[in-house]
């Protein structure tokens, strides 16, 4: 287990810049998630921390140790791929003992170490069986063994659970913390699926064009986006249209402080105010904020999702708590209102 | 429908089968029957007793081992390499392997003939060379049609991130996994060298197919029987091979 460390990242691939100016540190033991849209970098930074290609300039740290030129094949790290991976021509234990083999582990050693492995990834009963004879899950969870067994100082996960369907997905993922908590092995998981980022991660970084937007604790990157490019990419959001006075903004009617993180032109011009779905507050009575038309209440166990057309032509959409929402109707006038004092601006 | 397509898949079936079934057919009768129609293996005896014919095939076999060691020598890891680094390459390697198909066999054989050191001329190791060349269109397509069938790229990873060197890697993982394609390409070259004759007679090397002809010359019989024995002997111990492999995937391969 180690602590890794990269340090100013930057990598073209001809003229598309992958990676721009990328500075991440993974404290040991704990589980880091790239997360970001096709493209944005995140495969591109786990390939180099695999050593699998090479920066154009910056360095990787293992514990202090620069490994930036030294080959895969002696990082010591382990892999899950995307793809299944596993050798088609041996057996999942076979796979399974193949990094101990490489490694020239003793034979008896190999046996404990493997049989341990097996046990704990629920594949005892499956490890004669080739690759394919094994589901997409039993394959990943192989592919899993076989990356943990031989102790790696990081573990790199590379979207192994897109392929996966959603069932199948949500047991493994929950399986991959439980196996990286119990070895506390250190670990760099990319994904564009926000859900998995959010459950399984101790920090999330959401990545952009190349660069490493926010690396912070899950709740925060939801909570306090640190720019509108993030404040977009996490969760729902309505962007409404908003009129910039000085620090302040005018939205559905409301006077609010402006965050400091916005990013928007100072010129005039069209602004927009992002605000997420359950900070919005409707109101059936005469209160505060546009009034609306609601198009469809969407009932999602205990919370409910609420459409409203504002009569201004702007859609905006509102989350409640269920039993809140049962007072709300298609096709009934309400009052939408923002529930903050502050928000971020974006053009 | 489905009928018509059952009742064609099984007539273009039954058309393949006739078509690579009767010629070998036609030979083995033409071959193995005397003058009063039974069947005889006096050919054969005719054949083992023809010491000419017996040296200049050993000599043949012993090409034959050349050609493919050095066949798969060279593309092994020259088409590891196409999948792995240059994919993009691969439509030009592969135009390049189908030029011996066009470039008429005089004008390699005296290409092969200048462009040989002095020293390997004056051996009939020399035909191996030209012969690898010559089954470079049928050796090379099979091994790369194995390579296509697996994720080169994602097993080459996997390995190396396991902490495998590019040759253990080759050795354990691409190598198993593109056996069958192997196998391929190791029967048609050895097809290709135990029947080829331009190239032999060419540069003057009493070659199985230089002998062959002249024996039947005399005794065709013999000439036929050989080469009937000669392909479908390669045929069978090259399947055979391919079954071993196949079994050996499923119960010992992959231990390293």
């Amino acid at each position: 287990m180690s602590k890794v460390v990269m340090t100013n990242i930057e990598k073209s691939f001809g003229r598309t810049h992958a990676l721009r100016d990328l500075s991440l540190t993974i404290p040991e033991g704990s589980l880091i998630s790239l997360l970001g849209p096709s493209g944005c970098g995140k495969t591109t930074a786990l390939r180099i921390l695999a050593g699998l290609i090479s920066a154009d300039s910056g360095q990787t740290f293992f514990d202090s140790i620069d490994i930036t030129n030294t080959p895969a094949a002696s990082r010591d790290i382990g892999m899950v791929f995307q793809a299944y991976s596993l050798f088609p021509n041996m057996s999942a234990r076979q796979n399974v003992e193949f990094g101990l083999k490489v490694r020239k582990v003793a034979p008896n050693e190999i046996k404990r170490k493997v049989d341990d492995i097996l046990e704990i990834t629920g594949l005892a009963i499956h490890q004669e069986k080739y690759p394919h004879q094994l589901s997409g899950g039993q394959q990943q969870r192989t592919a899993l063994a076989r990356a943990i067994v031989i102790r790696p100082r990081i573990l790199l996960l590379d979207e192994p659970l897109s392929a996966l369907d959603a069932q199948v997905r949500d047991q493994l993922r929950d399986e991959i913390r439980r196996v990286q908590l119990e070895f506390g092995i250190t670990t760099l998981f990319v994904t564009h699926d926000q859900e998995e980022a959010m459950t399984i991660s101790d920090q999330v970084g959401v990545m952009h064009q190349g660069s490493l937007m926010q690396l912070d604790l899950p709740q925060r990157v939801y909570d306090n986006p640190e720019n509108p490019t993030v404040a977009r990419f996490i969760g729902a959001m309505n962007e409404i249209p908003a009129v910039v006075a000085g620090s302040s903004a005018i939205v559905l009617g409301q006077r609010l402080e402006i965050s400091q993180k916005s990013e928007y032109s100072r010129a005039v011009g069209q602004h927009f105010a992002l605000v997420r779905p359950e900070f919005l507050l409707l109101d059936a009575e005469n209160g505060e904020g546009e009034e609306g038309t609601i198009s469809q209440v969407a009932f999602l166990g205990p919370t409910s999702r609420i459409h409203v057309a504002l009569h201004s032509g702007t859609k905006v959409i509102a989350v409640l708590p269920s039993a809140q929402a049962l007072q709300f109707s298609p096709q009934q006038r309400v009052r939408v209102s923002i529930g903050l004092s502050s928000v971020l601006v974006s053009d | 429908m489905k009928y018509v397509n059952s009742l064609l898949r099984g007539a273009t079936i039954t058309f393949g089968l006739l078509f690579f079934a009767l010629p070998i057919y036609a030979s083995s009768a033409f071959a193995f029957k005397d003058r009063e129609g039974n069947f005889s293996l006096a050919p054969l005896q005719r054949a083992g007793a023809n010491e000419e014919l017996m040296e200049s095939l050993f000599l043949t076999l012993q090409i034959a081992f050349g050609t493919v060691v050095i066949t798969l020598l060279l593309l092994i890891p020259t088409i590891a390499f196409l999948h792995l680094v240059l994919p993009q390459a691969r439509t030009f390697v592969e135009f390049l392997t189908l030029t011996p198909l066009v470039i008429p066999p005089i004008v390699q054989g005296v290409g092969f003939l200048y462009s040989m050191p002095t020293q390997l001329k004056s051996t009939p190791n020399a035909l191996i060379f030209a012969y690898v060349i010559l089954a470079l269109p049928f050796s090379y397509r099979a091994i790369d049609a194995a390579f296509s069938t697996i994720d080169v790229k994602t097993l080459f990873e996997a390995s190396t991130s396991l902490g495998a060197n590019f040759f253990t890697v080759i050795r354990k993982v691409i190598i198993p996994n593109v056996m069958n394609g192997i196998f391929g390409a190791m029967f048609l070259t050895i097809a290709l060298v135990l029947g080829e004759f331009a190239y032999a007679s060419l540069l003057l090397w009493d070659t199985f197919p230089t002998q062959l002809a002249v024996a039947g010359l005399s005794d065709a019989n013999t000439a036929v029987a050989l080469s009937v024995v000669s392909l479908v002997g390669v045929w069978l111990i090259l399947n055979g091979l391919t079954l071993f492999n196949r079994r050996g995937t499923t119960t010992t391969m992959g231990a390293l």
